[in-house]
């Protein structure tokens, strides 16, 4: 279908090749190390995950991709401390890390803010746990900056689903943690919401010092966000590929059509649906008639 | 819109008029067979006794037993008794009921140092409302801990849903031998009737916590009792609230076994009296008022969950607002976006992107 040739994604524009040689210069955030996950079944056990090392950057945006079934849910929450490795260490700042804790934010795929709390309160859990006195100013300022400043004091049911990842986003956030994971933010959303919400991530990023992981299954979304892109394989969940993405920052919606974001796309698109692997054609019946006008 | 649509709610007047309905609906066919004299009425009320040797005026006869006796009074040339359809004693029509409702609360105990209708009706309250309490107050943190934790859940609950199997009413003999006479063993039937299942219905609600939320509030910071506490606790508020509503039904269900048990005492001692003197209309009457007493209590609570819990689909009213003014003081949120220079001095050293 492609008729105009696409460059390879390899190839990396000299400023794009040194903004990557200084990413990689910086401190290491969060490190995996080897990571396995095996879960036990009725007769016997899943290898969910076997071995998956990547290393993540200050200040980077890193998004994990892989077919249904990958394991991508399961890395993330392992990070979290929500679930143990069975193999291998989660290091953050070199820190070997088990427990779930508020240095890693997070931000669920399903709706999570406490819905007997208002906007404000929601932001200042982490707050108030923590015992910080500030806590009111503070998540006020995380509100403003999600853009939410008009919703303090209105509960979650009150909210779009787009508000209330907005929230969570700065529920997390505001616990100033040094990574935020997050599990398919916005896979609920739907299209127009969705790219809304990819701009304002971009602009969050930009102006907070956080290092992001990402989980998604929309190649989109993954080249559109990230620095690099983690490809895993399924069954069991592997590193297939740890992909640059050549496209320059800043980015901007127009950037989609671009060579570089093409190639990129068409290339992770290979790797996650191979072409061998093509579903078959479904056995429909024909209930038309076979003159019918209607191609 | 019609009135019957599979899983369609109807518009605001029509539930209000079948919820209007649902009331008079009972009513009218307890006045119907009241009032409408060839309807139903197998009695006879003798207005004049006639000739007759053992029937008197103001009785209340069978219609056979009636007329078997004018027959023999006739055939004897004798005068007849006449006499009104009535209905049995025990069926007294609705306004007799609704006038009883006043003035059986005037109305002097038969013996002296028996207790009036509104002491038997506190006393009754007393005891559910002693029974209820001493229940939640371990029922309910039990519950939450058999929710929470697996142990306590497979320390306690295994029993406890063997235990729930014997009716509370079993244990009265055993209640009257331990405790004495007085309203101790009532409680305790009140408390054995309700405890047990609190605990089960409590431990299954906040069981019904998702997880999701937990391990949000994890990521947060939030572990052992500040979990417990800012998020199982007002997670599972109202869902408890609607079972403590359900429990408090319940709870009157066994007041009235409990108050037969030992000394008769209460609404349901004041109920056998009226029947053993034949005062029908002030049976019902007191019926009617323990079901305005549950269903009022209900409305009440109800009325209160609406207000405690916003969030959950509630709104908060005018009156219920003045009420927490009046007890906690007015609490006005202010709100002032004071720059703590916060983005600035801490992410000066960023890297820049």
């Amino acid at each position: 279908m492609n008729t105009i040739p696409l460059p390879n994604y390899k190839e990396q524009s000299p400023a794009v090749a040194d903004r990557f040689r200084r990413l990689k210069e910086r401190r290491v955030i969060l490190e995996a190390e080897r990571v396995g996950k095996v879960f036990p079944v009725e007769n016997g056990e899943i290898q969910a995950l076997a071995d998956v090392s990547f290393k993540a950057y200050r200040r980077e945006f890193l998004s994990v991709i892989g077919p249904s079934g990958c394991g991508k849910s399961t890395l993330i929450r392992i990070l979290a401390g929500l679930e143990s490795a069975t193999a291998g260490n989660v290091l953050l700042d070199g820190q070997k890390v088990e427990k779930p804790g508020p240095e890693r934010g997070m931000v669920f795929q399903g709706y999570t803010l406490f819905p007997w709390l208002t906007v404000k309160k929601n932001v200042m859990f982490g707050l108030e746990v923590a015992g910080k006195g500030q806590a009111e100013p503070e998540a006020l300022q995380w509100i403003e900056m999600v853009g939410l400043e008009e919703f303090v004091n209105h509960y979650p049911d009150q909210l779009s689903g787009g508000m209330k990842q907005r929230v969570a986003i700065a529920r997390a956030l505001a616990n100033r943690p040094r990574v935020l994971l997050m599990d398919e933010p916005f896979g609920a959303l739907d299209a127009q919401t969705r790219a809304r919400m990819q701009s304002y991530l971009m602009q969050i990023w930009r102006n907070v010092d956080i290092t992001i992981i990402f989980i998604t299954h929309d190649l989109d979304e993954a080249v559109y966000l990230s620095d690099r892109i983690l490809v895993l394989d399924a069954n069991p969940g592997t590193v297939r590929e740890m992909i640059e993405v050549p496209v320059p920052q800043p980015r901007s919606p127009k950037q989609h059509l671009s060579p570089e974001f093409l190639a990129t796309k068409a290339h992770i698109e290979s790797l996650i649906h191979p072409q061998h692997e093509k579903e078959d054609d479904l056995p429909i019946i024909r209930l038309t008639q076979v003159n019918d006008d209607v191609f | 819109m019609a009135w019957l649509s599979i899983q369609k709610k109807l518009s605001g007047r029509k539930r209000a008029l079948l919820i209007l309905i649902s009331f008079l609906l009972p009513l009218i066919v307890w006045s119907t067979i009241s009032y409408v004299p060839f309807l139903w009425h197998p009695m006879m009320e003798i207005t004049g006794e006639g000739d007759s040797l053992y029937l008197e005026k103001g009785q209340l006869v069978k219609r056979k037993v009636f007329d078997q006796e004018n027959k023999r009074l006739a055939a004897g040339g004798k005068d007849q008794m006449t006499g009104v359809r009535a209905n049995p004693v025990y069926l007294p029509p609705p306004h007799k009921v609704f006038v009883a409702a006043y003035t059986s609360f005037k109305t002097k105990p038969r013996r002296p140092g028996d207790p009036w209708l509104h002491q038997s009706l506190a006393h009754s309250v007393k005891v559910v409302f002693y029974g209820f309490l001493l229940s939640s107050l371990f029922g309910v943190p039990l519950g939450i801990f058999c929710g929470v934790f697996d142990f306590f859940s497979k320390l306690f609950e295994p029993f406890f849903e063997f235990f729930r199997y014997m009716p509370a009413p079993v244990f009265g003999a055993l209640a009257v031998a331990v405790l004495g006479i007085n309203d101790s063993p009532k409680i305790a039937i009140i408390f054995i009737g309700t405890f047990f299942q609190q605990v089960l219905v409590i431990a299954n609600t906040t069981r019904q916590l998702p997880p999701s939320l937990l391990e949000a509030a994890q990521t947060l910071g939030a572990r052992g009792w500040t979990l417990l506490k800012k998020v199982v606790l007002p997670a599972i508020a109202p869902s408890v609230f609607l079972d403590m509503r359900i429990l408090l039904g319940w709870a009157w269900t066994y007041l009235i076994v409990a108050e037969v048990i030992g000394t008769s005492t209460g609404i349901t001692w004041f109920i056998n009296q009226q029947a053993k003197y034949r005062i029908y209309e002030n049976v019902y009457a007191a019926i009617l008022m323990i079901g305005i007493i549950g269903f009022g209590t209900d409305m009440i609570l109800a009325w209160i969950g609406r207000n405690l819990f916003v969030w959950n689909g509630g709104k908060r009213n005018g009156l219920f607002q003045f009420l927490v003014e009046l007890f906690y003081g007015s609490r006005h949120e202010t709100f002032s976006f004071t720059r703590t220079k916060y983005f600035n001095h801490e992410y000066d050293t960023a890297p820049e992107l």
